[in-house]
């Protein structure tokens, strides 16, 4: 397997195939979201904590995608007015691959309790120095948990690469800077 | 065999200076631009041919290469864009 290919399968794969393995990710994502009680709240974001219906889940998620899937276009046919819809839809659902393992990995409940316990002892400095164990256990989640979000970008990225044809550092800029633009926008507009 | 059509050593397009007939020896010499398509680098005349024996289809040559449709949609763009600056500095 072509390494080329894992970073960016736009390059290879057609949409047909990609659209059958982003389907998958986004009914996986969305049973993940289910068994650990999270919700989309942006691309890259997910709320936690309140227990929700699976078809409010699915709905939300749903919603999500899709207005980022037509803003993204949006953005794409102001770089090239040949962008297809298909090809950003494709783009962000294969991103939900890396997301839905950063959701199983997060949905662990010895990291959450873990997490938690560092967050509640964080106002008594001393307390947190002596927590060496869970610290340690938060570091190693760390280390899975920063390629999994790194190889999203970088797939969000390759993806609107390929669809747009960007070349100018100016457009890869405003697209990073529209992405995370948006993500801020509806974290705070879907509370 | 392949047709350079850069300089080897100022990397400047090539132009025809003899022209020989295999029949009669007849010589020709003068300077000719070579044609826009001639220009271009093998693997890029290639693709053209390609495009043109699929019937114009993207889709169609994309299977056969094994590629996406908008990689091979933007190679076709990147050599529109070749193409036309060529004929832009003729």
């Amino acid at each position: 397997m072509n390494w080329k290919f894992i970073f960016n399968p736009f390059l290879k794969f057609s949409e047909r195939q990609l659209i059958t393995v982003g389907s998958l990710a986004f009914i996986s994502l969305n049973i993940v979201c289910f068994l650990f009680g999270f919700k989309m709240d942006s691309l890259l974001h997910f709320n936690s904590g309140k227990q929700n219906s699976f078809w409010e889940i699915l709905l939300q998620n749903s919603g999500v995608i899709a207005l980022f899937t037509l803003f993204l276009w949006g953005l794409g046919l102001v770089f090239n007015k040949k962008t297809r819809l298909i090809d950003i839809f494709n783009m962000i659902l294969f991103t939900l691959i890396p997301t839905t393992l950063t959701l199983l990995l997060m949905g662990i409940p010895y990291f959450n309790q873990t997490a938690e316990k560092i967050a509640n002892a964080s106002n008594h400095p001393d307390a947190v120095s002596k927590m060496t164990l869970e610290l340690a256990i938060i570091s190693l989640f760390t280390l899975f948990l920063l390629p999994l979000l790194v190889y999203t970008i970088v797939l969000l990225y390759n993806g609107f690469k390929t669809a747009t044809n960007i070349k100018k550092w100016q457009q890869t800029a405003l697209f990073f800077g529209v992405l995370f633009l948006l993500n801020l926008i509806f974290q705070i507009l879907i509370k | 065999m392949k047709l350079p059509v850069q300089c080897p050593s100022c990397d400047e397009t090539l132009s025809v200076s003899k022209l020989t007939c295999h029949h009669c020896q007849t010589e020709i010499s003068g300077d000719y631009e070579l044609p826009v398509f001639l220009q271009l680098t093998q693997d890029e005349q290639d693709f053209i041919l390609d495009f043109f024996l699929n019937s114009g289809s993207i889709k169609e040559m994309a299977t056969k290469a094994q590629l996406s449709y908008p990689t091979m949609r933007n190679k076709m763009d990147d050599l529109i864009g070749k193409i036309k600056e060529l004929y832009h500095t003729k």
